[in-house]
Formats: C-alpha cells, structure tokens, sequence
C-alpha cells in the first residue's frame, strides 16, 4: 500500500498546472494542455497564474494555407495579445456524508477563470480603423484598434466519473486512471469595444462539456486527453461593423498530452490540440475594406442579410517544461505551434445606390445589384497560426477539505 | 444562517408665417416621429440590487473572512413610464419583443471582527466592526431593432466589463432577546467609487460616473429559532455626473434615492430555507437633465425615415404613404435644446422569493426571483429645433418641436421585468 503522505506529495507533484482555459477567441477552446490538467487533485483550493503571448501576425486562409498577416482583405495586419489569467479552482468531495447516488461518491471540482488581455490590432486594418474618409453611411466610422480590458468570466464545475472515488481523498487513493466530467458556463463580462478587430471578451455567454481522461500509465508517466463541446448564445452586437459572427458555430475541440518525470519534481511534456468550429453565421455586416467602385453618381452599400462562412478549425502541437520550485509552487513554460487550420471568410454582396446617398424606400432611390466582395471573419471566425508562448504559475494553498464543517455532523 | 449553525459550536454572543406654420405641423409630426425612436431604456437599478437583504443579511456572523459570488441575470422586456404603466421596450417605435439584456456578476468580501477588542475604545471596544467590499462585473446589451436603432445616434447599443466598487463599514450592536425573539441591529456607511468603465457614447453603461454615500441602519429579528427577519433603511447621497451618457439621457443631477427593504425567512432545516421580502426605492425630488445631445447621426432627415420608425416597423399608419414618400417634401434637420429638464423622480417596488441551502457550516448556496411589482420610471420632455439649413440652432431654427424622452440606466429607468439571482456565499477560513 502506497504512502499516504508520498501520495500526497505526489498528487501535489503531480498538479502541475491545471487546464488554464483561454479566453482569447482564437485559443478559447484550445486551453493550455499542462500534464495532469484532467487528474484529480488533493481537496483544497488552488490559484493557477498564466501568461500567454502571440505576435498574431501569421494565419491559415479560407484554403488551408498558411500566410503572412492576420486579415488579408485588409492588407498586411497582424492581431498581437497577451492574456494574463488567473484561475481558482477547487477540489473537493461533496455530500460526502450523505450518500446521494452519484453525488457524494466522487470527488468535484469548481473553477472561477477571469482574466486581462492586452491586444491591438496593427497594420493595414488599424490603418482603414483611423481613417476617417471612410463612407459614413456604412458606419464605417468611429472605429478603434484597442480592445484590451478585463476578459469574460468562466464558471465551472465538474465531477469524476471514475478513477477518484470520495472515499478515499484523504489518503489520497485515486486509481491510475480517471475521466473528469465538467460544465463550465462563460459569462460575457469581458471588455468587448464593439467598434475593434479585436477584444478581450466575446459579448456572448456560452456553454461547454467537457469530458477529461488522465492516466498515469507508469511511474511519472501521464497522459491527459479531453474533448470538449462549446455551444453559443448570438452575439447581439458583433464588432467592427459585424464582421464577427452573430452566431458563433458549434465548437468541438480536443487536447492529448504526454508528460514524464525527468527528474524529482521535473517533467516534460508535448502535446496536441485543435478544434473543429461549424460555419459562422454573420448578420447584417455593415462594411468592408474592399467594396465595389460605385459609378459616378452612385455608392455602394452592403446588402443586409445572414451570410456564413464555411467553419473554422486549427491543429497545434507543442512541447512543455515543468518545474515544481516548491511543494505548493509549481513554474511552467509551454509553447505551441499551429501546424494546420482554415479560417472564416464570407462573400459580401453589394448594391448601387442611386442617387449617391438616397433614403433607400424613397421614390426615385434605387439600388442595382453590384456583386460581392470576400471579408474575413475575426474573433471566432478567425485561426491564427502564430506561435504561442505561456509561462505559468501555479500555488496550492488551503490544502484540506474545502468546506469546513467546524462541529457538525453533517 | 451561516451564523446559526455557528452558534452550536461558539458561544452566543449579544451578533423647432404661412409657409412656417405649414412647415410647422409637418415638421412638427415629422420630427417627432423621427426623433422618439432614440429612448430607450436601462438597467435595473445596480445599487438596488447589491444591496437587497437576503437572510441573515444582518445578523451578527462570526469573526471570520467571507466570500460571496451573486451572479443575475434579467431580459428587461418592458420597464415603467413617468406614469407607472408598463412599457413595452422601444415602443412604439419599434416593434415589442427586443430587449436589454443584462448580466451582473458580484463578488463581495466581507470582514467582520473587532480591531478594538483590547483597547479601552468605548463603545466599540464590545462591539464588532466590519467591512466589506463588492467588486461587480457587467454585461448589458440591447438587442434586435433596439441595437440598430440605437446606432442611428452614433451610440454604441451596450457595453461589458468593471463596475463601480462599493465599499462599506459598519458596526454591530448587541443582541438582546426578549422570550422568544432575539434581534440585533447594525450602522454602516457605504461608498460607491465610480471607477466603473464609462462611455458618454454608449446607451448603457456598467459603471455609473457618480459618487454616492449611503448611511444605512439595518436589523436582525430571530423569533422561535425559525422565522428569520432581515430588514434596512437606507438613504443615498448621489453626486453629479457631469458626463452623461447616450446624449445626454441619463441626468445629470441625480436625485438622492431611500431604500427601505425587508426580507422573512424560514428556516425548515439546518440546511434549508425559504425566504421572501419587499424593497422600496423612492428619489427623493426630481432628476436633472442638463445637457442633452442626443440625435440622428445622419442629416438631414426625410419622411421616409419616420415612416420606417412608425407604419413600416410597427404596422400602423401613423403618416400616410402619399405623405411617406413624397419626393418634393423638405429635408429637415433636427438639433436639441440641451436643458435644462426634469422628470418626476423615480420609484420601485420589488418583491423578491427564494430557496437557500447550507451546505456543512461553510457554504450557502441561493436561488431567487425578484418581480417587479410597480413603479415610475423617469421621463423629460424635451424641445428639438426644427431646421432647413445647417446649422441648425435657436437662430436658423423654422420651429421647435417636443418630444417626450425616457432617462435611462440606473438612476432613471425602472425595469418591469423580473430578474434572476444566483448566489454562492463561502466562510474563506473558519475562525
């Protein structure tokens, strides 16, 4: 029989850092895949500290391909951001004494995820954004760069399947393997402009599942695995003119990791992610960079409608460095390579109107058919394929039960 | 409740000529219908409810750190005029059935101990203090017909992210039992710190742009160990804001507000309760509107564009098509007279439900309903100059037409719709 205080220590070594979600679109549903995201943990409380950096000047097109810049439609751009993210999360056993069925045989955990992201877009588009000869009657004015600001909140709770029994938690008997169950609810309090390519939030609350399978196959030996499900409510003001998905599609998103102990309190990892988005619906866009020359006497205007593009997706992979500097301080360092993807672009149509400027339903304004003009999806309609740098921080702190029951029997 | 299940294991302790007069009525239904589409509405009041009791709200918790997470949400469908009739929102300019939609996230820390319990300070020596902070996360969005319309003002039709912080301290005053009732009250003073984010170009905010400071008393009533009485007066100073948003629609001389609520609990277990209360919010005078600037963004306007606001959208035909779409019409341009205007003061009553749950003796977990039962929102009427020529003010103005505004955001809109509230109270550490 294992240890009680060695399966401590190692469920403590083994911690690492715990699945950091991102709150960046682009990397929303490709968290960081630290080694043990999945595995059940010691009851207590613990804070999870990541910083994540992207030049965001590369992308995979409409095709598959992977180019320099960010939105070619616009020209040579590039979408940087950092995200600092703090998460709590909490493990613990619950209805322990009850014995509900389901409930209070397995361990839970709770997540609180909020965050700050530092972005702005640069280049061409940030250029179009300050120009002010832009078509007013397009709303192609008062436009911004700037989208730093407080990202969305994630809430989170989730139990184990199997693999983390309750009663057990205080000698720290898990088996080798363990599938986590979770739903998380994002709630769009994040900073969103409305009038930038890019923001720290997303305006729309969403809804994921998760299921997390971690096993510990050898001595400092772990593989983790997820697949998790995102769903979205419309977005009922999408920015830059609505270039961003009203409706963001369905997500299906995946992460594989393996990791080994090098040496005590060492481990290195490499992994593999990616997500698979369904086609992005776009309501009502109000302009593009690239409309068609009107004749003289005319201009050109989108035509409002519901326009879809055909789906996002990326695939990455990645290699991680671990390092616990204490018992309850534990420092990472991961980066990512996109190695494949396809992002969101749309056929705008347009129209002439004639007279230039004329009330659309008054007699004598007409509009002719003018064609379409591609447009690039942002946010959630676009997959970046620049590099990622994270550097991690975890800190695990009120190591006992979570909820204190100081004199009760229940 | 987190207090009652304490007490078993610490000891009790007492816790706008002929052509102008033509041009005039024209104009006049013109304008206005041209104009009304640009009010729109609010959030509920974010003050109220950070501050609507539940249970226990006052009593005397241990000495302990505490952690709170309140998470409402509301679809405000319909909010109340100066009359108290509810109101379909963006009626009649556009049609029912958009709406704001609003998410509050609160996270509150409270302290509670005595910094004075070995001192000779007298009064607070033997009572205890706390403080508690509330830091609040927002998410409020106009949707549908009322986001693009709010566009035609240059306005941005919602807004995410920091709230204003709220910070409070207080004191405890003993307990004292008569027979089967035991009651305690409290003193605190809270201040609201506009640090919230702000845009004078956004139709709703989450941060307010004003001080306020609210002396509160408050009390707690246990009778029979089963029903739970939660109740509080409170008046708010509010200060000026100098920067209204969405054109001026929300004042600029806020009125100061009381607040009285009062919430009953009953305890069925040690882990579960039920509770229901009231909650009365009254300005006391009127709000200032000062510098109102709200209008089309894009002049001159034609009929054709009031005609959309009113038989296109809505389906009733208010102007005639002869008249909608007639090209030899004037264009007109519209500018507003900037102040000052008062409404008639703003009222709320609100009845709130819900079920609790304690978990062990450290956690509590809360679901309530909040119904609006009646109230008054806050309304102006307010002068438009009417104008062939640019630009249009007092001196090229052929006349002058009224309209009437809703204010908006927290200190002017009253919400008629109900909210949801869901709430996670945690003891950090046991003391």
């Amino acid at each position: 029989m294992r240890n009680p205080r060695g399966g401590v220590a190692l469920l403590l070594a083994v911690a690492a850092l715990l699945p950091v979600g991102a709150a960046q679109a682009q990397s929303q549903d490709s968290p960081l895949p630290s080694f043990g995201r999945y595995k059940p943990l010691y009851p207590g409380q613990y804070l999870h500290l990541a910083y994540t950096q992207t030049d965001g000047d590369e992308y995979f097109d409409a095709e598959g391909e992977r180019r320099d810049g960010a939105l070619p439609t616009y020209g040579p751009s590039a979408l940087p951001r950092e995200d600092l993210r703090a998460e709590l999360s909490w493990h613990f056993p619950l209805f322990e004494t009850y014995a509900l069925p389901f409930i209070s045989s397995r361990m839970w955990r709770a997540r609180v995820q909020l965050g700050y992201a530092r972005t702005e877009a640069e280049g061409a588009v940030a250029d179009f954004a300050r120009d002010e000869s832009d078509d007013e009657a397009t709303f192609a004015d008062d436009l911004a760069t700037e989208g730093s600001g407080l990202t969305d909140l994630r809430l989170a709770l989730g139990t184990y399947l199997f693999g983390a029994p309750s009663s057990g938690w205080r000698e720290g008997r898990n088996g080798p393997a363990s599938l986590l169950a979770e739903l998380a609810l994002t709630v769009n309090t994040g900073e969103y402009e409305r009038n930038t390519p890019v923001n720290a939030g997303h305006n729309t609350p969403a809804v994921h599942a998760l299921l997390g399978l971690h096993w510990s196959p050898w001595a400092g030996g772990f593989i983790d695995a997820g697949l998790r499900y995102g769903a979205y409510i419309k977005n009922q003001d999408p920015t830059f003119g609505a270039q961003a998905p009203a409706q963001v599609g369905d997500t299906l998103s995946w992460d594989v990791s393996l990791a080994q102990r090098l040496w005590p309190g060492a481990y290195l990892s490499v992994y593999g992610q990616g997500f698979d988005r369904e086609s992005n619906r776009y309501e009502n866009p109000r302009f593009a960079p690239n409309p068609p020359t009107p004749p003289p006497g005319s201009d050109a205007i989108p035509a409002p409608g519901n326009y879809r593009d055909d789906g996002v997706e990326r695939r990455s992979i990645g290699a991680g460095f671990d390092v616990f500097l204490s018992q309850r301080l534990t420092l990472g360092l991961h980066y990512t390579r996109p190695i494949s993807g396809r992002s969101g672009q749309f056929d705008l149509d347009y129209n002439f109107r004639v007279p230039e400027g004329c009330f659309t339903d008054a007699v004598g304004c007409t509009l002719l058919p003018a064609g379409s003009v591609p447009v690039d999806g942002l946010e959630a309609g676009r997959a970046l394929a620049a590099d990622r740098i994270s550097l991690s921080l975890r800190f695990h702190f009120l190591e006992r039960d979570t909820f204190d029951c100081v004199g009760c029997s229940s | 409740m987190i207090s009652d299940l304490f007490r078993r294991t610490r000891p009790r302790r007492r816790v706008v000529p002929k052509l102008r007069r033509l041009l005039r009525s024209r104009v006049r239904a013109r304008a206005w219908l041209a104009l009304a589409p640009a009010l729109l509405l609010a959030l509920p009041a974010q003050a109220g409810i950070v501050f609507t009791p539940h249970l226990s709200e006052y009593s005397r918790l241990p000495r302990a750190p505490f952690v709170e997470g309140t998470l409402i949400m509301t679809q405000i469908e319909e909010i109340y005029d100066r009359e108290g009739n509810e109101v379909p929102l963006g009626e009649p300019f556009v049609k029912a059935g958009d709406s704001t939609d609003a998410a509050l996230f609160l996270f509150k820390y409270l302290w509670i101990g005595n910094l004075f319990r070995d001192s000779d300070v007298p009064i607070l020596k033997t009572r205890d203090q706390f403080c508690r902070m509330i830091g609040v996360l927002g998410y409020q969005q106009n949707t549908g017909r009322i986001a693009a319309r709010t566009r035609l003002f240059g306005i941005r039709p919602g807004s995410n992210g920091l709230g204003d912080l709220f910070g409070l301290c207080g004191i405890y005053g003993h307990e004292h039992q008569w027979g089967p009732l035991k009651f305690n009250g409290l003193l605190a003073t809270t201040i609201k710190f506009p640090i919230g984010d702000y845009d004078q170009d956004a139709a709703l905010n989450i941060g307010t742009n004003y001080w306020s400071y609210i002396p509160q008393f408050a009390f707690h009533a246990e009778a029979f160990g089963r029903l739970y009485v939660d109740g509080t007066f409170a008046y708010q100073f509010n200060g000026d804001n100098d920067e209204p948003s969405f054109g001026g629609l929300t004042p600029t001389r806020i009125s100061n507000w009381r607040n009285l609520e009062i919430n009953f609990a009953w305890k069925f277990s040690e882990h579960w309760f039920a509770d229901i209360g009231y909650s009365f919010r009254e300005s006391v005078g009127r709000n200032g509107y000062d510098k109102l600037t709200v209008n089309f963004e894009d002049q001159p306007l034609a009929p054709e564009s009031a005609c959309n606001d009113t038989n296109n959208n809505l389906g009733v035909e208010v102007l005639t098509p002869e008249l909608c779409r007639n090209p030899l019409t004037q264009r007109f341009f519209l500018s507003p007279i900037p102040g000052p205007y008062e409404d008639r003061g703003i009222e709320g009553h609100l009845l709130t439900a819900g079920i609790y749950y304690v978990y062990r003796t450290s956690s509590v977990l809360q679901l309530r309903v909040a119904q609006p039962l009646r109230g008054r929102g806050s309304q102006i009427d307010a002068q438009y100059n009417v104008c062939l020529v640019e630009p249009c003010n007092d001196t090229t103005a052929i006349a002058t037409t009224g309209t009437t505004l809703f204010g908006v955001q927290e200190a002017a809109a009253v919400s008629a719709s109900p909210y949801l509230e869901l709430r996670f109270v945690h003891l950090w550490w046991a003391p």
